[in-house]
């Protein structure tokens, strides 16, 4: 059974970086391994030491500073590792991105492809839907494990919020991984030594048969044209009630904007009777709460943080 | 256009306020609306505002678990409509679907935005987080049409609606797939882990208890609240060392750091060293008898009074509302369209 994993490299998530820093060539900062992929690898290897028989094949697609990523995916167990990179493929959207792996598993013949649910990076789990949609295959996402019988892989998925599924899929089939799923192993010093000797076949467009015009800045159907400073969601301000004491002005911006004003709780927040209420439509109006009989559904956002283990692709 | 996978509640605030947004973008484009409820009921149609005719494509309870045919449906819709732009909510199973149409459309696709506008020359633009939070990108649409889009769920849209559409009747019509015979992805079952064994690494909602509600009993009423919100529960320090849970479920410096949609902090007053655990939720809702305790400057909503009432009055009233735990609606999910 030949399982293809597709690897992405982001730049390192707990990196501190200025957005003038991203805005020039962010080539040369520390990269890793997206976590999710990671364990994506990691659900192909497991599936490599049950069945007999399996191979795992490695493939990125990015310049050949990448390459570190295939290195580190060798020296973990992976039979075969491809670099899929040419000129023409920079400045490539998701979709870009999507066709190139595309093109590349096709060759392969694969029976079942395994990838992160999104990178930290940024397309927002957009690639490993677009890859199954353009080979055909289905698609089970967001799984947290994996096993192959006969044919089938059994897999447990993560629902929104909280909840799982076990779902059964009839292989040649894509499964993306969730990050944090899987404890990653380590690999031995003599296959790092072995994986850093290894050739690893650089893949260009002409071989994958991928025109130009569909891939890097001129098949960007998306293009980015300014990078400017993070705009995280806006919190209330508090501002204190000007009929207290300076004292008790202090102590309630302190407190966020509660506090007693002349002895008595402040009637539009807590401390009244109806702040329950008020928290229960909250709850109902965020979707918190779900009263139908299905989960709170639109409630299952992407995350792009990642607490999981870091894999220096820096070889 | 827009793609809205709706559960068996209909639509949520959030799918409202992105039909709303789509109406303001379609009226500057001035073209028409077309929302498409995905697994809805044809009730559903009427929880829309705005001139929006409705198409509801009812999922079948064996096929749910298989997207495939519902992206091929709506492509078939949006190529037949000449649709200019497509916007899905930005979860999990709006992002799926609305990737793969763009793959089977060869359409422009941006995940995540937070914003979406018209420039000067006509095109659409959108923002979006990049690079883990970091930078703020601004995309622009350059390959034609379709322009497919998925907009971060939670974000309020206050722009223009386009025209009332009082008066006007939608139309609304009921699509129903043409479906094979067995389908590719087959549910088996579905559960929820329940508040006590979800990781807190994965969990949605959190609800963490501190010194104020350090007993058992208490900690019986917020794993109540925890599996009627489907989440986990944690613990601050105190509660920790005084053994009535395990580290695993610490959340602070010595802790887990968690970045949950939603926080309940009970009884919490909110150091500095329990807050740097929880920085990343997305809301916050705190509880505790102090009014001048820490922990609200960082809430959103924010409860004062005895810890053991409010949780009582919240879980009452929750229930009265049809709220049920969790691990019950888990249960039940097999059938609907999966997120």
């Amino acid at each position: 059974m030949r399982i293809v994993v597709c690897l992405a490299t982001v730049v390192d998530p707990e990196v501190r970086v200025n957005v003038s820093r991203l805005r020039r060539e962010p080539g040369d900062l520390p990269r890793l391994v997206n976590a999710a992929d990671a364990c994506a690898l990691e659900a192909a290897l497991r599936l490599k030491d049950s069945l007999p028989g399996a191979r795992v094949e490695a493939v990125t697609v990015g310049p050949p500073t990448s390459v570190g990523a295939l290195r580190w995916a060798l020296a973990l167990g992976a039979d075969d590792a491809e670099l899929l990179w040419d000129e023409v493929f920079s400045g490539c959207d998701c979709g870009g991105v999507a066709r190139i792996l595309a093109a590349a598993i096709r060759r392969r013949q694969a029976d079942l492809v395994l990838c992160g649910t999104v990178a930290s990076d940024g397309s927002g789990g957009a690639v490993g839907p677009m890859l199954a949609e353009l080979l055909k295959i289905p698609l089970v996402a967001t799984a947290s494990s994996l096993v192959v019988r006969d044919g089938t892989a059994h897999v447990e998925r993560r629902l929104g919020p909280g909840g799982r599924a076990a779902v059964r899929c009839a292989l040649p089939a894509l499964v993306t991984v969730e990050e944090g799923s899987f404890g990653l192993r380590y690999a031995r010093v003599r296959d790092r030594l072995a994986a850093r000797r290894a050739e690893i076949p650089v893949v260009s467009a002409s071989d994958l048969g991928v025109a130009p015009g569909e891939v890097g800045t001129a098949g960007a159907k998306v293009v980015v044209r300014a990078l400017s400073g993070p705009k995280p969601n806006p919190k209330g301000i508090s501002l204190p009630d000007v009929s207290l004491s300076p004292e008790d002005q202090l102590a309630q911006l302190m407190s966020g904007g509660l506090g007693l004003a002349n002895g008595a709780p402040s009637a539009s927040s807590p401390g009244s009777a109806d702040q329950v209420e008020e928290a229960v439509n909250f709850l109902i109006e965020r979707g918190f709460a779900d009263l139908g009989e299905g989960f709170a559904w639109n409630a299952g956002h992407v995350r792009q943080g990642t607490q999981a283990r870091r894999h220096d692709v820096s070889h | 256009m827009v793609v809205v996978p709706c559960g068996r509640g209909g639509l949520s605030a959030d799918d409202r306020s992105l039909v709303g947004r789509a109406c303001g973008l379609a009226s500057e484009l001035g073209v028409p609306v077309l929302a498409a409820l995905v697994g809805g009921a044809e009730d559903d149609a009427g929880q829309i505002k705005g001139p929006a005719d409705a198409v509801v494509i009812p999922v079948s309870a064996s096929h749910a678990a298989d997207h495939g045919p519902v992206v091929a449906t709506l492509a078939g819709m949006v190529r037949d409509a000449g649709c200019l732009a497509v916007l899905a909510p930005g979860t999990r199973a709006g992002n799926e679907i609305a990737a793969r149409l763009a793959a089977r459309l060869g359409a422009g696709f941006a995940a995540g935005c937070r914003s979406l506008e018209i420039d000067a020359d006509g095109a659409i633009c959108a923002e979006r987080d990049v690079y883990a939070g970091r930078a703020t990108a601004t995309v622009a649409f350059a390959g034609g049409s379709p322009v497919i889009a998925t907009v971060v769920p939670g974000l309020a849209y206050s722009g223009p609606r386009g025209p009332s559409g009082a008066g006007v009747t939608p139309a609304v019509r009921v699509f129903d797939i043409p479906l094979g015979a067995t389908p590719a992805v087959e549910v088996e079952r579905t559960w929820h882990p329940g508040p006590w064994e979800m990781q807190l690494s994965e969990a949605e909602v959190v609800v963490a208890g501190g010194r104020g509600v350090c007993s058992p009993e208490d900690f019986e009423l917020l794993a109540e609240l925890a599996g009627l919100l489907g989440g986990a529960v944690a613990a601050s320090r105190p509660v920790v060392d005084a053994g009535l849970l395990p580290v695993s479920r610490q959340v602070g410096l010595s802790g887990q750091t968690v970045a949950p949609r939603l926080y309940i902090a009970v009884g919490i007053s909110g150091s500095p060293h329990h807050v740097i655990g929880m920085r990343g939720a997305g809301s916050v809702v705190a509880i505790n008898r102090d009014p001048h305790a820490p922990i609200f400057e960082r809430a959103d909503v924010r409860l004062v009074g005895d810890a053991r009432e409010i949780l009582a009055d919240l879980i009452s009233r929750l229930r009265a509302a049809g709220q049920r735990p969790a691990v019950e609606r888990a249960a039940g999910l097999a059938g609907l369209l999966q997120v």
